[in-house]
């Protein structure tokens, strides 16, 4: 390692013990047992859409409800349960029509404890660094569950959370998006990610105080997008930045070729009022 | 000539006809907690579709996969003890770490475009100017210099293992065509892997040259398609 002050580079709890080891010419520890965001991907459902574009509503509802029962024993964050809401909902407007409803009656207490758990946890702590898309994934996992899920027997009421959080959100814009409209983190995938995050906050979000910025943010992403990642008819996404571990390129590309190319694919299918409703 | 700062942006887009060119620009100070890698002024290269010099990306967040978030793992010309945007996810409070760093762009009438990235604190610079040679080739000339000595280091990543050297300065990629020859270092071709999604890794080439370590460092190279 070039830089020596990098391996100080832990909370700054940990790094007098860090510190402590080093000086004793112990090598700093390294991984701990696997990689945690593997099974947070299943877990968090985040293989949702490509489970709709490639297989039927009904396996995509089974792979669902196994999930929740391997989630369970997991103690899940306020991010991972607002995947959770979000990548639900898709399933939930392809089961819109009966079919499935079964299913849905199984999953809806998980979302409410979901939502109960999200409304006393927003990612978000005053005089600290920790400051980035969490809350943003937050505030939309809140605004998806509060138009499909908040009505519904036992259903949490997340009006006060959207405000709260939408509010600090707004405040703390320049942090997010700087001068722009896209997530400014320096990663072209978690750019992507924010772009979906504020466009599903634009179809929902009727009343929040995030809906009318999130709407501008998108449309404009929209309009941009293919400008700067297309060419000779073919998405370029260079890996510049860290790679989300919340969606792959195949799902990038639904995303991408429902909202910028109005392509008829799943995700179109899934947004097709609200995306009309935007002018598309 | 027109010179100008950019405003918040993650990366700028440069198309020289069939030639593509990402660069890096990400400095928002303010999102301390980002996901961005010593990136800066580096860049990534299509040649019409196709990829011609990739950014390695990251597999994982393991500390293990430390490596890929390095200036030395990406494209260009950087210095190996202390990048222009140097990323400290939790060293220190969130003042300290506002390195002052900055970036901008100036274009020339031949149609250069000459790009500059600095780190004040260490009176470090980074610069890289892109001129188009014909319809099928580009020219770049990257420079490093800082008030002390540098410990430059140089790195090309290329798609998939198909790039061989082709003498001590030049390296022929048979997939999309093209070759890359270099002036002012000697490069060495090396095993390397990148990601394209979190999780996977694949295995890739990569010509890395080590510079001398003096106050400035300058390297220049020819990327020409072969039709």
């Amino acid at each position: 390692m070039s830089n020596p002050l990098a391996l100080l580079d832990v909370p700054w709890v940990a790094a007098r013990a860090v510190a402590k080891r080093l000086l004793r010419g112990e090598a700093p520890e390294l991984d701990g047992p696997g990689d945690p965001e593997l099974p947070l991907f299943e877990l968090r459902a985040n293989w949702a859409l490509r489970a709709l574009a490639e297989g039927t509503i009904e396996e995509a509802t089974r792979r669902f409800l196994r999930a929740l029962e391997r989630a369970a024993s997991a103690r899940l964050g306020a991010y991972s349960r607002s995947q959770r809401i979000a990548n639900f909902v898709y399933i939930a407007r392809r089961l819109e029509g009966g079919r499935g409803s079964a299913e849905r009656e199984l999953v809806l207490p998980t979302l409410h404890a979901d939502a109960a758990y999200l409304r006393t946890h927003a990612e978000f702590r005053l005089n600290t660094p920790w400051f980035n898309n969490h809350l943003l994934n937050n505030y939309r996992a809140a605004v998806l569950y509060q138009a499909h899920f908040a009505a519904t027997p036992g259903g949490v009421d997340l009006r006060e959370f959207i405000d709260r959080v939408g509010r600090i959100i707004d405040r703390h814009a320049a942090t997010l998006f700087g001068t722009g409209r896209s997530l400014l983190e320096g990663s072209v995938s978690y750019e992507m990610l924010g772009a979906k995050h504020l466009a599903e906050i634009a179809f929902c979000d009727r009343s929040g105080p995030l809906g009318p910025f999130a709407r501008a943010c998108a449309l404009d992403y929209r309009a941009r997008a293919a400008a700067l990642y297309r060419k000779d008819g073919t998405w370029l996404i260079p890996e510049i930045g860290d790679l989300s571990p919340d969606w792959d390129r195949p799902t990038i590309l639904l995303f991408l070729d429902a909202f910028v190319l109005e392509r008829r694919n799943v995700y179109w299918e899934i947004w097709q009022r609200e995306l009309a409703a935007l002018g598309f | 000539m027109s010179i100008g700062k950019f405003g918040s942006e993650n990366l700028l887009r440069l198309d020289f006809d069939a030639i593509t060119v990402y660069v890096g620009i990400f400095r928002n100070v303010a999102a301390v907690h980002s996901h961005a890698h010593e990136d800066m002024l580096s860049y990534a290269v299509y040649v019409g579709a196709a990829e011609a010099l990739i950014d390695p990306g990251r597999p994982s967040y393991l500390p293990s996969d430390a490596g890929f978030v390095a200036a030395t793992a990406h494209n260009g010309l950087a210095d190996a003890d202390w990048p222009v945007r140097p990323r400290l996810r939790f060293f220190s409070n969130h003042a300290l770490r506002r390195e002052p760093c900055d970036c901008g762009i100036s274009r020339t009438d031949d149609g250069a475009v000459s790009l500059w990235a600095e780190n004040r604190l260490f009176g470090l610079r980074r610069e890289l100017t892109i001129r188009r040679q014909g319809a099928n080739s580009i020219h770049a000339e990257e420079r490093l210099s800082a008030s002390r000595i540098l410990a430059p280091s140089f790195t090309h990543n290329f798609p998939g293992l198909e790039a061989e050297q082709s003498g001590d300065a030049a390296v022929r990629l048979a997939a999309p065509g093209l070759e890359i020859a270099y002036e002012g270092a000697r490069v060495e071709i090396e095993s390397a892997e990148r990601a394209r999604d979190y999780g996977s890794r694949l295995p890739i080439r990569r010509a890395r040259a080590r510079l001398p370590p003096e106050r400035e460092a300058g390297i220049a190279w020819t990327l020409r398609r072969l039709d």
